[in-house]
């Protein structure tokens, strides 16, 4: 073998010996630290493109355009980490022309309300809250959401004046009184204030309440997860479920009731589904699970329903003061059943066209003809009673749901949405966890930062979302959310620090 | 010239080869650490040229033996 040869054979192993080293180096990460960058140039392997198609103009080499909320994105990753540090570098801009036309299937999921209505609250409305989250929990589609910009934060004008308060900024109209703890240990305050990303630890508690032992059901049966505020007075919280397993997805049922107060868990039980893997279709009737507390002292308490979603539940309880919390999805209705809420707006949809009907959310008529689409309400304010023909709905809305006016409670300070107004609520405080974007030119850029060891992952992939309520471009003009560019910084374990703890463990 | 482009083909067939073994073993193993870095797409192309090469020239091969 000439030498020429010899030499080109160890250059051709030696550059597959560097490759393999190349590819290990990479997907080991031996220093615990490593940055991804997309800037929809060309697929990415690590962070996915972003979706559904229908919420996102993109190509033509230019950057995706966001015309609805949410919009998704993966993150794949080749070894476990322990923290994500997203960067979102985007803008605001106007539509340039028309979007090309969905089809009636692809809309089937955007927002809708009559013309009229989308006129007025597209022209108040340009998405003044971006998000970004990450999945915690599949099964209850849970999102650990976090702040990149609200702009009515950013444009608090010089009547507020802003105070550094427990790593949160405490923002007060320059005639309040009231400190930040101070407004916290004064319930009667609550109406006055508004929090953002930050959940106080708050003291709510009824004048008068005396506790009712006669067990009531609910007129309505509800479908997955579900968290609702129950009030509690030197009693025992009672809970009985009927419960229905739906057999519609051949994953194992699960049922989970977690009880926490001021943000501590103080108890769970699991209740099991009928153990097959059955995706027949046929329902299954489960029979009646109950739960009974210990003697819990007075306060406001949350109870977490952690489902998924052949599991279906009508809920009796002795609980006077009951309240779900942003979000219904009804199953089947007993009789008429009527609704309270302080949402300020609601939205509905349905996913069955057999439940499509008319709902009334105060005054207002909310006329659902087509499946899967999102119908949604006027602002107003004030409790107003929601009323509907059959079941098969999902409500949301940034508020409770009651039975009765007199059952509702709304212990929380009102969290800040993209419909806030704060002059005509009122609101003279502020507590918000929250920093403005750095600006970078015409762009803002946020870094966000997540704790992967409570996120969801499959595969080692995991989802995030960005969250823009209220974004809805459907014309020339309308604004639209333009993402130059997510990066991703990576860090977790180095491989030092894993050898040196499998070998303590070892030892 | 055809006996060197013969080896030279040779050599990179044999490495293409075991560079696609070993790129499938490491995914079979540990998916996405080779897919993540590179497009394996382009190496079966060489892979595939460089065969096509050797059959080629492979009619002469006892002379370049000699």
């Amino acid at each position: 073998m000439p030498d020429w040869l010899k030499r080109l054979r160890m250059v051709l192993w030696s550059a597959l010996f560097l490759a393999v080293g190349y590819f290990l180096f990479y997907g080991i990460i031996p220093f615990g630290r490593i940055e991804y960058s997309n800037d929809f140039s060309s697929p990415d392997y690590f962070i996915g493109r972003l979706t559904p198609k229908e919420r996102v103009i993109s190509g033509d080499g230019k950057f995706p355009l966001v015309t609805g909320n949410p919009v998704y994105f993966n993150l794949k990753t080749t070894r476990p980490f322990s923290k994500a540090g997203i960067t979102l570098r985007y803008r605001r801009i106007e539509l340039d022309e028309d979007p090309v036309a969905v089809t009636e299937d692809e809309a089937g999921q955007e927002l809708s309300c009559s013309e009229e209505l989308a006129k007025t609250y597209l022209e108040t409305n340009d998405a003044p809250i971006i998000e970004l989250g990450m999945l915690a929990d599949k099964n209850a589609w849970r999102y650990d959401l976090k702040p990149v910009e609200n702009k009515l934060l950013d444009g608090l004008g010089s009547e507020w004046r802003a105070e550094e308060w427990r790593g949160a900024v405490f923002y007060s109209r320059k005639d309040g009184k009231a400190s930040a703890d101070g407004l916290l240990k004064d319930p009667d305050r609550y109406k006055k204030a508004a929090v953002y990303n930050f959940n106080p630890e708050t003291h709510f508690t009824i004048k008068g309440y005396t506790a009712s032992h006669a067990p009531h059901s609910q007129l309505f049966s509800l479908r997955g997860s579900h968290e609702f505020y129950v009030y509690a007075k030197n009693e025992k919280l009672y809970f009985e479920f009927e419960l229905l397993d739906l057999n519609l997805d051949k994953d194992n049922e699960f049922f989970e009731i977690i009880i926490s107060r001021n943000g501590e868990v103080i108890d769970k039980k699991e209740f099991g589904g009928d153990g097959l893997a059955d995706d027949s279709g046929r329902a299954t009737a489960l029979g009646k699970s109950t739960y009974e507390s210990a003697l819990l002292e007075e306060g406001i308490y949350k109870v977490g329903i952690r489902a998924n979603d052949d599991m279906v539940f009508r809920l009796t309880t002795r609980q006077e003061k009951i309240s779900y919390i942003n979000h219904m999805r009804i199953y089947e209705v007993y009789g008429r059943p009527r609704l309270f809420s302080d949402i300020k707006r609601l939205y509905v949809k349905t996913a069955d066209p057999k439940n499509l009907q008319e709902a009334k959310f105060g005054s207002e008529a909310i006329f659902i003809t087509k499946p899967f689409k999102q119908y949604y309400s006027k602002i107003s304010y004030g409790v107003k009673e929601i009323v509907f023909e059959k079941g098969g709905l999902i409500l949301a809305g940034e508020g409770v749901f009651s039975f009765g006016p007199d059952n509702l409670i709304n212990p929380g300070i009102r969290k800040i949405s993209q419909d806030t107004d704060l002059d005509k609520e009122g609101i003279e405080y502020i507590i918000a966890d929250y920093m403005k974007p750095e600006e970078d030119g015409d762009w803002m850029v946020k870094r966000v930062d997540f704790d992967l060891t409570k996120a969801y992952k499959e595969n080692r992939t995991y989802s995030f979302l960005i969250s823009i309520p209220g974004l809805e471009a459907s014309k020339k003009g309308d604004t639209v959310v333009e993402i130059s560019r997510i990066s991703v910084e990576l860090t977790g374990n180095s491989l030092y620090e894993k050898v040196r703890r499998l070998i303590s463990e070892k030892l | 010239m055809k006996k060197n482009l013969y080896y030279i083909a040779r050599e990179f067939f044999y490495a293409f080869s075991a560079s696609l073994v070993i790129f499938y073993a490491l995914e079979l193993a540990w998916k996405g650490v080779v897919l993540s870095r590179m497009d394996v797409g382009p190496i079966l192309l060489l892979w595939l040229s460089s065969g096509i090469l050797v059959l080629g020239l492979q009619e002469n091969k006892d002379d370049y033996e000699k």
